[in-house]
């Protein structure tokens, strides 16, 4: 392989959104870096509104008219997106990136067949016929399980179901054979034996296509099942970003503990823990950080300053005071061993 | 075979609600332009009726059968209209159908033009501000609709006719074509131009207006993100998408339009006396036509009953949900 420096599918410096609401200015993200190689999977885990799918809109220019990026840039290939004109967007939407929705039911328009839904992208390009496209669209969903393809192709969507759909639009994104899959919780609409499906068929694609994608979930087990790195996001911000082993079974930010110790598991007695309070509101940011109101272990420094990023190793990095050198030591209180986990699957 | 059935039965129960509509229309028609105050003879014998003497009215009133109470008088009428005779105007002493015939095609040009034209335009503008929402030309557009569909569509028709037949002297004030000209093509359009403009003008900005909402809602929705993201520009999924999303609406909103402007293509015939089926109902209303008029409202009723069925299967067949089930549509699809 030859030994070029080699250009990350996509580069985010430094990236703030902000909406503009009736009551207030919104700040959604604020101020996330994160680079992502071919064929990688990042998962971007975290509650809801804490800016992951605004975070996924802005990276394909789809953000809401009140809106805008802020700060910061948005590079695709090498190639800086932000502020350029719509043609660029549409034509980086049409080759480089895919999306895929957390309710496919209601993204798919109700009147078109879904074959022509599907098959629209790759018309886009120009590069084949109508009934090349529609065989390569019949091909690629019977790869994904949906049988009969053709003939289902002419359905209307309110004749295939959500898993189908979710498959469907899956299908769309790939047909265009783009570089970056954005994937906005395509789980979590789903039921868990669909959800199953369709995470390894995302887990597939992205060794046949050397697909790098965004996963975008609540879900860490579904995280840890196909993303080679974790990002947790809360307040807009990236607090911790790791290999998943790293994240998962050494986390250093209490909100990852938090999230971990709000999974259930059949193995553990007892409800699981949670987190204490609420997302913060985003529209009057307190002084310091976003976490410390709940956050079990806030020191003071945690109410007058926001955390800047540690580095735990050279891939880890979490945003927390606790890893301030002068900090006190303290560990994870949760372990969720993968090995746990895999013992869960064995009984399934 | 059985497809042909199912279509056959659908067809027949249309048909039928459709005669039970009109025939219902006609019970009240047919009362109601009795009981109006007014004298009937006057249609029939213009001013001669105020030197006939009493037993002269009343042998009258004979001949033409109105002497009997109204239910007989029905009776009579109905058995006629269903033999497909439908008495005669007494106003113009011939056959009602006759009167009629002559006419109809004048307001189905006039009615028709305006029609497409008002709902061609409404929907250029409605595109148009829906693309730009919130923009000073949407904006700007809405306010003038506001204002132009707040002036009653006769008043503007006064206010063309001044400037431009009396003023400029351009355009001819009413009529359908010059007495003298024989009716060529060239005549009867410029004669439509004016009664056109009124028709338009008065109606296009409601329609315009509805359609520029249904569009923003119709772009609001998630499949939009879903298109974009595909690659599509805005317009495109505005054309193929939005569009789409909002036909069977616009379908419906067509069809229901045609009473409403049908009745504005009325009025607007009287203003610029342009011999159609408007100013003819609305002389035999006001001349106690009665034969004239039932035939005249069933007609309109006919029309517009039709328009409306037509529209509810055209977007049934448009919307696929719509199709199957029953109520709510919880039945099984097939």
């Amino acid at each position: 392989m030859s030994q070029e420096k080699r250009i990350p599918v996509l580069e985010l410096k430094d990236l703030c959104v902000e909406f503009e609401a009736n009551t207030g200015r919104v700040y959604a993200v604020r101020g996330v870096s994160l680079s992502l190689e071919r064929g990688e999977t990042l998962a971007l885990v975290g509650e809801s509104g804490c800016g992951k799918t605004v975070l996924c809109r802005s990276i394909a220019g789809l953000l809401p008219a009140h809106g805008k990026v802020t700060q910061g840039e948005v590079l695709l290939d090498g190639q800086n997106l932000t502020g350029a004109s719509p043609s660029l967007w549409r034509k980086a939407r049409r080759e480089k990136i895919g999306m895929l929705w957390q309710n496919p039911m209601t993204f798919f328009h109700p009147a078109i067949p879904v074959g022509k839904q599907i098959t629209e992208g790759l018309l886009l390009r120009k590069t084949c016929s109508k009934k090349e496209a529609f065989r390569r669209g019949e091909e690629l969903l019977s790869q994904l399980e949906i049988s009969d393809a053709g003939k289902r192709m002419k359905d209307y969507p309110y004749q295939w179901s959500g898993g189908m759909l979710q498959r469907g639009a899956l299908a769309a994104a790939l047909l265009k054979e783009p570089e970056l899959l954005l994937a906005d919780e395509p789980t979590t609409a789903l039921d868990v034996v669909s959800q199953r499906k369709m995470l390894s068929f995302l887990k597939n694609c992205t060794k046949e296509y050397g697909l790098s994608v965004i996963f975008v979930t609540h879900d860490l087990l579904a995280a840890a099942e196909v993303a080679d790195r974790i990002a947790v996001m809360y307040g807009g911000r990236i607090v911790e970003i790791g290999k998943t082993e790293e994240v998962l079974e050494d986390p250093k930010h209490p909100y990852t503990w938090g999230l971990m110790s709000s999974l259930p598991s059949l193995w553990k007695e007892g409800k699981p823990k949670g987190i204490p309070g609420f997302p913060p509101d985003m529209r009057s940011l307190p002084k310091g950080d976003l976490f410390a109101p709940r956050n079990l272990y806030a020191m003071e420094i945690d109410w007058k300053e926001e955390a800047p990023i540690f580095p735990v190793t050279s891939t880890h990095f979490a945003a927390t005071w606790l890893l301030h050198p002068l900090a006190p030591e303290v560990s994870c209180p949760v372990r969720l061993s993968l090995s746990a986990r895999e013992k869960e699957e064995k009984y399934e | 075979m059985e497809q042909v059935l199912k279509w056959g039965k659908r067809l027949g129960k249309k048909i039928l609600e459709l005669t039970i509509w009109l025939f219902l229309l006609s019970l009240m028609v047919f009362y109601m332009a009795r009981l109006a105050p007014g004298d009937p003879l006057r249609a029939y014998y213009g001013d001669g009726v105020e030197r006939m003497s009493t037993a002269q009215q009343l042998q009258a009133e004979e001949k033409l059968g109105l002497n009997r109470p109204i239910y007989v008088q029905y009776g009579l009428w109905l058995r006629g209209a269903l033999s497909g005779n439908f008495g005669i105007s007494f106003q113009y002493k011939q056959d009602c159908t006759a009167v009629i015939g002559s006419l109809w095609q004048n307001t189905a040009l006039l009615g028709g033009l305006s029609y497409l034209l008002t709902f061609l335009l409404a929907l250029l503008i409605g595109c148009f501000c829906a693309m730009r929402e919130d923009s000073l030309w949407d904006k700007l557009l809405g306010k003038l609709s506001m204002v132009l569909s707040a002036i009653p569509s006769f008043w503007i028709a006064l206010l063309l006719i001044l400037l431009f037949s009396v003023n400029l002297g351009l355009l001819p004030s009413g009529g359908a074509y010059d007495p003298g000209g024989g009716g060529g093509w060239l005549d009867r359009l410029v004669h439509l131009i004016l009664p056109l403009t009124v028709l338009v003008l008065g109606h296009v900005w409601y329609y315009a207006y509805l359609i520029r909402c249904r569009l923003q809602e119709e772009m609001r929705k998630d499949y939009v993100i879903f298109a974009l993201s595909k690659g599509l520009s805005g317009k495109a999924v505005l054309y193929r998408h939005c569009l789409r999303g909002s036909l069977p609406y616009l379908i419906s909103l067509m069809a229901l339009s045609v009473p409403h402007i049908l009745g504005g293509t009325y009025i607007v015939e009287k203003v610029f006396s342009y011999p159609g089926l408007g100013t003819l109902c609305f002389e035999s209303a006001k001349y106690h036509d009665y034969n004239l008029l039932m035939v005249l409202t069933l007609l309109t009723a006919f029309f517009v009953i039709v328009c409306h069925m037509a529209a509810q299967a055209i977007s049934q067949r448009l919307d696929p949900r719509m199709k199957g089930g029953k109520g709510f549509g919880f039945r099984t699809y097939e």
